[in-house]
C-alpha cells in the first residue's frame, strides 16, 4: 500500500509545478532594457574596480555586434532583450550579521523548496547540521553565506563573485574571462556585460576541500533574466566538489537564464562539478518556461588534471548547454555524465565538447536522454584531437530512449581527429521503453507509471552513480516525477 | 521526389561555404575560388582502368549524360556508367551533367560507376535514381579521379514499397571530392545498405555525405563505412538517418571506422540520428584510431617484414565492404582497384 500511496502522493503534488510559488519581498529593480548605462549601473552598484567596469563595457559592445545564434535543434519565441530587467537586488535592511535579519519569506522560500542540503537547518544556525556551505542565490545577489569561516581555516575562499571582486580583485583578474573569453559566443558575451552575481571559489594547493560545496540559483521576479558568473579554481593539487542545484516559480512569461561558468584545474587538481536543473519547464502546451543557455567551460590547465562535469537536467523550457573540457595538461581527463528528461513541450540540445590538446589525454562521455510527450531531446557532443595529442583517448556512449508517439530524439557527434595516435570510439542507440520490461514489472504489481519510473531509472543508473548521494537521491525522484503522465 | 541543394559550377553565389552546416567540413568556397571555364569538349579519350565483362559500357565525357536513357534500355540490366573528365592546360575547366535513371516495378538493374579523369578539372554530376516497387537495384561506384581534380557528385534514390537497394562507394580521393547520395526509404520491406571505403593518400580530400529519410514503416537501412587515411589526406564522413513520425517498425544501423595512419592526416565525422517515431530500433558507431599493434605484433612474428604486414592489415581493414557485393563480376573489379591502392600502404 505504501507504494499506492507515494504514487498518490506524487500526482497530487504534480496538480501543480510543485516549486510555482513566488516569493513576495521588496525587490530593487534596474530599469527595463539594455544599454551601456545599465552596464555601468550594476558595475557601480556592486562597487566593482574600474578594470571590470571596462571588461563589462568591452563584453557589451561585443555584444552588440553579435547575432543570436540558431543552429541549435531547438524552436523558441526570440528573446527582446530590451524588455528584460538586467538587476534585481532583495532590499537588505541591515547587514545580514545574524540569520534574523535575513528577510523571512526568503526563509519560506527555501522551505518550500525542501532543499535536500538540510540548507534549513544550516540557515537557521542549527547546532550539529551537516557541514555544506551553500552560497544561496536569490534572483541575483547573493544573500548569504554560511561556513565560510571554516573554508576559511583550511585556505579555501568560497564567496559570491561580487564580494570576490572586492576581497580578491587580483585572483578574479588573472582567471574571470580566461576559460570563456567575453567574445566567446552571444550569451557569454551578454553575461559577461551585465553578470549581476555568482560564486566564486579558489581552492588553494594541496588542499582538499573539507566539505561539498552547493549553490542553489533560482530566478524569482518577473522578466528579470539571470546571469551568474561562476569561476572555480583548484590549484595544484587541489580537490574540491561542487554541487549546484536549480529551482524556479512558475512563471506564464519566459524567462531567460544565461549563466558562465568557468573552472580552472591546475596541475594535478580535480573539480567535481554537479548539476541538478529543475527549472519551470513551461505547461504542456508550451507557454511558458525558463530558457536556459549556459555555457560551461573546464581548462585543464596542468599536467594530470581531472574535471568531472555530471548533470540531470530535468526542466526548462529551452536548455541548450555543453559543458566542455579542454584538455590541455599532459594526462589530463575529462568526464561527462548526463541525463537529460524532457516530457511536455520540452526542448533540450545539450552535450559536451571534449578538446584533447595535450599528451595522453582522456575523456568519457555517458549520455542517457529520455523523451516523452511531444517533447524533443537532442544530444549535440564534439570530441577532437589536437596533432599534439597523441595517446588521447575517447569513449562516448549516447542512448536515448522514446516514450510515445510524438517525442523525438536526435544524436549529433562531431568527431575530429589530427593524430594518428589516438583512440576515438562512439557508440549511439534509441530505442522505445521496452514492452516486455513494463509487462514484466507490471506482472508483479508496479503500477504503469512505477514500471516506467523504475526502469527509467535503470536506463539512466550509469549517470546517477556518478552523483553526490544527497543529490542522488534528490535526481532520482526527479527523473521519475517528470515522466509522470506520458504513459497511457 | 528527393530535392538536391541547388548548386551551380558556373554561379559562386551559390557554393556552399563551411557556414552551410551540411558543407562545414568541405569548405567549397574556398577550394575553388574562381569560377571555372564552360568546357564544350566532350571527345575525351582515355582508357579506362576497369574492367567489367558482361556490361554495356555507357561513357558520360565532361558531364555529357545525352544517350543514357537508350543506353539502359538496351542493357539488359547490367550497365557501366563510365564517366571521363578531362582538364585542359591554363585556367580549370567545369563539367556539368545531370541525368535521370528509372527501374520499373519488379525489375533489377545492375550499375558499375567509374569516375575517371586526367589533368585539373571541376566536376559536378547529379544523378536521380528512381526505382519501381520490388525493384532490385545495385549501384557500385569507384572514385579514381586526378588528385588535382575537384569532383561533387550527387545524388538522390527513390524507393517504393519492397525495393532492394545495395550501394557501394569506393573512393581514393582528389584535390576536392564529395559523394552525397540522398535515399528517401519507402519502408513497407524495403531494404537499403549504403556503404563505402575510401583509401586516401597526399593531399587528397574525400568527403561521404549520406542522408536517408524514413517516411514509412518497416524500413530497414545498413551502412558500413570504412576508410584510411594517410599523409596529409582529409576524409569526411557525414551519415543522416532520419526517421520521420509514424514510421514505426524502422531498423537502422550506421557504422563508420577508419584508422589515421600517420600525423597530418585529418578525420571529420558526423554520424547523426534525428528520430520521431519511438518503435524503431536505430544505432550509430563510429571508431577512429590507429592500425592495431598487436595485429602488427601478430604478423610479423610469423615472419612478415613491416611493409608487408601492414599492407595486409590496411587491406584487410577496408575488405569487408568489396566482399560484401553482392555481384561477383563487380566484387573482382573493386578487389582489383583495392588491391592497388592499398599497395601504397605498405609503407607509411
Amino acid at each position: 500500500m505504501a507504494a499506492v500511496k507515494e504514487t498518490i502522493d506524487t500526482v497530487a503534488k504534480l496538480e501543480t509545478y510543485e516549486h510555482g510559488f513566488v516569493t513576495d519581498i521588496e525587490m530593487e529593480f534596474a530599469p527595463k532594457g539594455l544599454n551601456a548605462d545599465i552596464v555601468r549601473f550594476i558595475s557601480a552598484k556592486k562597487n566593482e574596480p574600474a578594470w571590470m567596469l571596462e571588461m563589462r563595457l568591452a563584453a557589451f559592445e561585443r555584444w552588440l555586434t553579435m547575432e543570436e545564434p540558431d543552429w541549435a535543434k531547438v524552436n523558441y519565441t526570440r528573446v527582446n532583450y530590451q524588455d528584460l530587467y538586467y538587476y534585481a537586488a532583495p532590499r537588505k535592511k541591515a547587514g545580514p550579521k545574524s540569520l534574523d535579519e535575513i528577510d523571512p519569506e526568503i526563509l519560506k522560500t527555501y522551505e518550500k523548496l525542501g532543499i535536500p542540503l538540510k540548507e534549513q537547518m544550516v540557515l537557521a544556525g542549527v547546532e550539529g547540521a551537516p557541514k555544506y556551505a551553500v552560497d544561496a542565490v536569490f534572483d541575483s545577489v547573493s544573500v548569504i553565506t554560511t561556513f565560510k569561516d571554516e573554508l576559511k581555516k583550511s585556505g579555501v575562499i568560497f564567496c559570491s563573485i561580487s564580494e570576490a571582486l572586492r576581497e580578491h580583485p587580483d585572483l578574479v583578474r588573472q582567471y574571470l574571462g580566461s576559460v570563456v573569453p567575453v567574445s566567446d559566443n552571444y550569451f557569454a558575451a551578454l553575461n559577461a556585460a551585465v553578470f549581476s552575481d555568482g560564486s566564486f571559489v579558489y581552492v588553494p594547493p594541496g588542499v582538499r576541500c573539507p566539505m561539498e560545496l552547493s549553490t542553489y540559483f533560482r530566478i524569482n521576479a518577473e522578466n528579470t533574466g539571470q546571469f551568474e558568473r561562476t569561476l572555480i579554481i583548484a590549484d595544484k593539487g587541489a580537490y574540491v566538489s561542487y554541487l549546484e542545484g536549480c529551482t524556479a516559480p512558475q512563471r506564464d512569461e519566459n524567462q531567460l537564464h544565461a549563466a558562465v561558468v568557468e573552472l580552472v584545474a591546475l596541475e594535478d587538481a580535480n573539480i567535481k562539478y554537479s548539476t541538478v536543473q529543475n527549472w519551470y519547464p513551461g505547461d504542456a502546451e508550451g507557454k511558458g518556461g525558463i530558457y536556459n543557455f549556459v555555457t560551461k567551460r573546464a581548462d585543464c590547465r596542468g599536467a594530470r588534471s581531472k574535471v568531472s562535469w555530471t548533470q540531470v537536467e530535468t526542466g526548462s523550457a529551452v536548455t541548450w548547454k555543453y559543458p566542455s573540457c579542454i584538455l590541455r595538461g599532459d594526462d589530463s581527463v575529462g568526464e561527462f555524465y548526463s541525463i537529460a528528461v524532457t516530457n511536455g513541450a520540452q526542448q533540450a540540445d545539450t552535450g559536451t565538447k571534449m578538446i584533447h590538446l595535450g599528451k595522453n589525454t582522456r575523456s568519457r562521455i555517458i549520455s542517457k536522454g529520455v523523451s516523452a510527450g511531444r517533447s524533443s531531446n537532442t544530444y549535440r557532443g564534439l570530441v577532437s584531437a589536437h596533432a599534439k595529442a597523441t595517446g588521447a583517448r575517447n569513449f562516448t556512449q549516447c542512448d536515448s530512449l522514446l516514450i510515445g508517439k510524438t517525442c523525438a530524439a536526435h544524436t549529433v557527434p562531431y568527431v575530429e581527429a589530427d593524430t594518428a595516435k589516438a583512440q576515438f570510439e562512439h557508440e549511439a542507440t534509441t530505442t522505445r521503453l521496452s514492452e516486455d520490461q513494463l509487462f514484466y514489472a507490471m506482472q508483479r504489481g508496479l503500477s504503469q507509471e512505477e514500471a516506467v519510473a523504475l526502469l527509467v531509472n535503470g536506463f539512466v543508473r550509469d549517470v546517477l552513480q556518478e552523483l553526490p548521494m544527497e543529490f542522488a537521491v534528490e535526481a532520482q525522484k526527479l527523473v521519475a516525477i517528470s515522466l509522470e503522465g506520458s504513459v497511457g | 521526389m528527393t530535392q538536391l541543394m541547388p548548386l551551380d559550377l558556373f554561379d559562386q553565389s551559390s557554393y556552399p561555404n563551411r557556414r552551410v552546416e551540411e558543407w562545414k567540413y568541405s569548405d567549397l568556397s574556398r577550394a575553388l575560388r574562381e569560377i571555372p571555364q564552360k568546357d564544350k569538349v566532350i571527345n575525351v579519350d582515355l582508357v579506362s582502368r576497369f574492367a567489367a565483362q558482361g556490361f554495356a559500357v555507357f561513357t558520360v565525357r565532361n558531364g555529357n549524360y545525352d544517350g543514357l536513357n537508350e543506353a539502359l534500355a538496351a542493357s539488359n540490366g547490367r550497365l557501366w556508367i563510365r564517366h571521363l573528365d578531362e582538364g585542359v592546360t591554363g585556367p580549370v575547366v567545369g563539367h556539368q551533367g545531370r541525368a535521370v535513371l528509372q527501374v520499373a516495378d519488379d525489375q533489377s538493374l545492375t550499375v558499375f560507376e567509374t569516375y575517371e579523369g586526367q589533368g585539373a578539372y571541376a566536376a559536378h554530376t547529379e544523378l536521380g535514381i528512381s526505382l519501381g516497387q520490388n525493384s532490385g537495384f545495385i549501384r557500385i561506384v569507384v572514385l579514381d579521379e586526378p588528385l588535382n581534380a575537384l569532383s561533387i557528385r550527387r545524388s538522390t534514390i527513390d524507393t517504393k514499397p519492397g525495393a532492394k537497394v545495395h550501394q557501394a562507394v569506393f573512393s581514393a580521393g582528389a584535390q576536392f571530392s564529395r559523394f552525397e547520395t540522398h535515399l528517401n526509404h519507402a519502408g513497407h520491406g524495403a531494404e537499403v545498405t549504403l556503404d563505402g571505403a575510401y583509401l586516401l593518400k597526399g593531399k587528397a580530400h574525400f568527403d561521404l555525405t549520406t542522408r536517408v529519410t524514413h517516411g514509412e514503416v518497416d524500413g530497414v537501412t545498413s551502412q558500413t563505412i570504412r576508410g584510411l587515411v594517410k599523409d596529409q589526406a582529409t576524409a569526411v564522413f557525414q551519415g543522416r538517418i532520419l526517421v520521420e513520425r509514424g514510421a514505426d517498425g524502422t531498423d537502422a544501423r550506421m557504422r563508420h571506422q577508419a584508422l589515421i595512419l600517420n600525423d597530418g592526416a585529418h578525420i571529420r565525422a558526423k554520424p547523426e540520428l534525428e528520430i520521431y517515431a519511438d518503435d524503431v530500433q536505430c544505432a550509430h558507431g563510429n571508431t577512429i584510431g590507429a592500425l592495431d599493434e598487436e595485429a602488427m605484433f601478430f604478423c610479423q612474428a610469423r615472419g612478415m617484414d613491416e611493409a608487408t604486414a601492414r599492407g595486409l592489415l590496411t587491406h584487410a581493414f577496408v575488405m569487408p565492404v568489396a566482399d560484401a557485393i553482392p555481384d561477383e563480376v563487380l566484387k573482382a573489379a573493386v578487389l582489383d582497384f583495392l588491391e592497388h591502392e592499398a599497395e601504397d600502404y605498405h609503407a607509411v
